[in-house]
């Protein structure tokens, strides 16, 4: 009997926090691990302590495939959390097989979203044939970072930055450092960060009026003029020698001032702004082509489904408050806020760094969102690493590149053709 | 009375079930995490199935002959698979063979260099990757910086079809060497001397030492050793995904990786069980040819 009566105590301690606080709790996962993590994490807190009715629970996941592929299985088995973070080329495959809620007006009203709130562009990113199925809770494109000392000491006007071919060209050559021997000591120039030439090449393939997919995203489009154009300048520039001879990561050469001017994301600004002695800037990615596009992809904040729907009003009253609070996350994570209140705010005009991306707003360019979007991406990345390399020509690469891309179009996932 | 002395006899050292209970701890994990997801891996492989829908339906061989198509990776990253089995675990068991004796011999400081070359065996693959990528990196790695100093012309190391894969089987050499020498040294120790005293006074030369009398009796050691050298040669993964990324282009991709990502990143689990039972064939073929040339009895 005494036994039976501690067992029960043991039972009620336990459920005593629930009965007692009353609130309603949010599980919240996502896949930022690096340091980014940390700010979510005391965004959460921040927002666990700015109201008594919902507590969120946060976990941080492995980036990538480890990720997505609990996200998957947590919404199979029916534990899914309520608020998760999905990059927008994933979307696709969560939205096709009907695996998130939709983000129906009725839905956001019931937690007060501002959705009018959202800047326009942005706000297609968490679009599935025309549904909303998550919103953005930042953008992070690419633009050209540059380190400010290495401009000044060669003449160039830091304030008046390579903008254009024929300046990024000029630069790249006045930047460029050898030593007695000729071999390079320093590139004006490196193009590949991430040792990949991807996000850059697509960017120049819009930029010179071409694009990837054909309009109904049922067949490879790049295989054109633009798109041999956009990985021509590549070899141009390698074949001149102003830019690495083979793939290398430009990250680290960038952060120690082995290199002069590279081509990155939002997410690069917190660990180049803790080097010392590194003073850098942002500028708008250069227009090679004739027209302005510049690569992004965004973090979106989507619902995983579940079988009861109690928890949404809860989960869009999260998704407002972290949205509405983005200042925090591109101050301290770089990346790029997509509401009009924040974007305008004086807090948000002071990160001078970030102002680039804005400015880019208007014209970003997405990845594919169809759901082979990553094994197109990995490809992708192999056949223009092929081409930096030598192995290929361009002509090859690309026509490689296209009959891959074709005969995975015709193949959704679970179907494997005829 | 009577029933509880039967009872006992279970666990009396006689009964038939005692060897079991001492397996049952190992079998039950191995057949609920090894058999069953295998049989279950077979049967995705002929299905089209997925994360994302409910919906399975058999596809006979579609998944395999889908490997076959033009251009498909996976007979690409098979060869390079292949190419660095061919070189690294002839490398590996000889390197092995050779350390053995070397640390056998009674040479000056022989603990430190038996503890030096098999301490890279316990770092983790991960670190192993990331250590040499920094060693070998192009713009600011160690070794191009004291090249550079030297006046010699950078190299490119993991930039290059060529060396990217010898460095792939350099650094699993260094990472992998202490677990190929220990089991040889522990096999050379347990020869007995008096052969080498017995064959000397016969007037035997080094070389028909080692030949007549040490490679015969390490047999089964060099089976032991060759068998999970290959199955962990075909298996090479992390090395690979975190030095190379199974780049230039695709020049060092190799089948795990290929498989882990169509998967794992793509969510083709049919094709992906496709693969890892073609690799699973493969690897059970050459463990079957080992075994039929190195087993066999050891007269000592």
């Amino acid at each position: 009997m005494r036994r039976v009566l501690s067992v029960l105590l043991v039972v009620l301690l336990t459920m005593l926090p629930i009965v007692v606080y009353g609130k309603t709790v949010i599980d919240f996962w996502n896949l930022f691990t690096g340091p980014d993590g940390k700010i979510m994490e005391n965004m959460v807190k921040e927002f666990n302590a700015s109201q008594d009715e919902i507590e969120v629970r946060m976990q941080i996941l492995p980036w990538g495939d480890p990720y997505y592929n609990k996200l998957l299985l947590s919404i199979q088995t029916g534990t899914p959390p309520d608020v998760a973070i999905c990059h927008d080329w994933n979307l696709p495959i969560f939205a096709k097989y009907d695996r998130l809620f939709p983000m129906s007006p009725k839905t956001l009203e019931k937690g007060g979203v501002m959705k009018g709130d959202f800047m326009e562009y942005p706000l297609t990113a968490g679009k599935y044939k025309g549904v909303t199925y998550g919103l953005p809770l930042d953008v992070h494109p690419y633009a050209l970072y540059y380190n400010v000392d290495h401009l000044k000491a060669a003449g160039i006007d830091p304030n008046k930055v390579v903008l254009n071919k024929d300046n990024l060209i000029d630069a790249a050559k006045k930047l460029l450092v050898k030593d007695d021997k000729g071999q390079v000591v320093r590139w004006g120039f490196m193009p590949t960060m991430h040792g990949g030439i991807w996000r850059e090449w697509y960017t120049l393939l819009h930029q010179f009026g071409g694009t990837y997919l054909t309009k109904d995203q049922t067949k490879a489009a790049f295989n054109s003029e633009a798109g041999v154009r956009a990985l021509q300048f590549f070899v141009d520039l390698q074949n001149e020698g102003l830019i690495p001879p083979t793939m290398t990561d430009a990250a680290t050469p960038f952060r120690t001032g082995k290199c002069s001017m590279t081509i990155a994301g939002t997410w690069m600004i917190p660990g180049f702004e803790e080097q010392k002695d590194l003073n850098f800037a942002i500028t708008v990615f250069p227009q090679i082509g004739h027209k302005k596009a510049a690569w992004s992809a965004s973090h979106l904040l989507v619902l995983p489904k579940k079988k009861t729907r109690e928890k949404l009003e809860a989960a869009t009253k999260f998704i407002e408050w972290l949205t509405a609070n983005q200042i925090e996350w591109s101050a301290k994570a770089g990346h790029c806020p997509t509401r009009k209140s924040v974007i305008n705010s004086d807090a948000f005009k002071k990160l001078t760094k970030q102002q680039a991306f804005v400015a880019e707003l208007n014209y970003l360019v997405w990845q594919p969102h169809v759901e082979q979007a990553m094994s197109i991406e990995s490809r992708s990345g192999q056949e223009l690493n092929a081409v930096y390399n030598k192995q290929k020509t361009v002509v090859q690469a690309l026509k490689d590149l296209e009959t891959f891309v074709n005969d995975i179009l015709t193949r959704p996932i679970g179907e494997v053709g005829k | 009375m009577q029933d509880r002395r039967r009872t006992l006899n279970i666990f009396s050292d006689r009964s038939p079930l005692v060897p079991w209970l001492f397996l049952a701890p190992f079998l039950l994990f191995f057949i609920f995490f090894m058999v069953y997801p295998m049989i279950q891996g077979l049967y995705i492989s002929f299905t089209n199935y997925t994360l994302l829908s409910e919906k399975v339906s058999t596809v006979g061989l579609r998944n395999y002959l889908n490997l076959l198509r033009p251009g498909d990776l996976f007979l690409i990253s098979l060869g390079n698979t292949f190419k660095y089995v061919g070189l690294a675990v002839p490398v590996l068991l000889g390197c092995g063979l050779l350390f053995a004796i070397i640390v056998n011999a009674p040479i000056k400081g022989r603990m430190f260099f038996r503890t030096a070359l098999s301490a890279p065996f316990v770092i983790n693959v991960a670190s192993i990757a990331l250590l040499w990528t920094w060693i070998l990196d192009r713009e600011i790695g160690m070794i191009n910086y004291y090249f550079m100093k030297l006046g010699l012309p950078k190299q490119e190391w993991i930039y290059h079809p060529f060396s990217a894969m010898m460095v792939i089987v350099m650094v699993s050499l260094w990472g992998r060497l202490g677990s190929v020498m220990l089991p040889f040294l522990a096999g050379l120790q347990d020869i007995p001397q008096e052969y080498y005293e017995a064959a000397i006074i016969d007037g035997a030369s080094k070389w028909n030492l080692f030949r007549y009398i040490t490679l015969p009796l390490l047999k089964p050691i060099l089976l032991f050793v060759g068998v999970s050298q290959l199955v962990a040669g075909f298996q090479i993964f992390g090395e690979v995904t975190m030095i190379t990324g199974g780049g230039p282009g695709y020049s060092t991709r190799v089948a795990m990786q290929h498989l882990y990502e169509v998967g794992f990143s793509w969510f083709r689990l049919g094709e992906a069980s496709a693969m890892s039972w073609i690799l699973f064939l493969i690897i059970m073929f050459f463990t079957i040819i080992q075994f039929r040339y190195l087993s066999g009895r050891v007269e000592y």
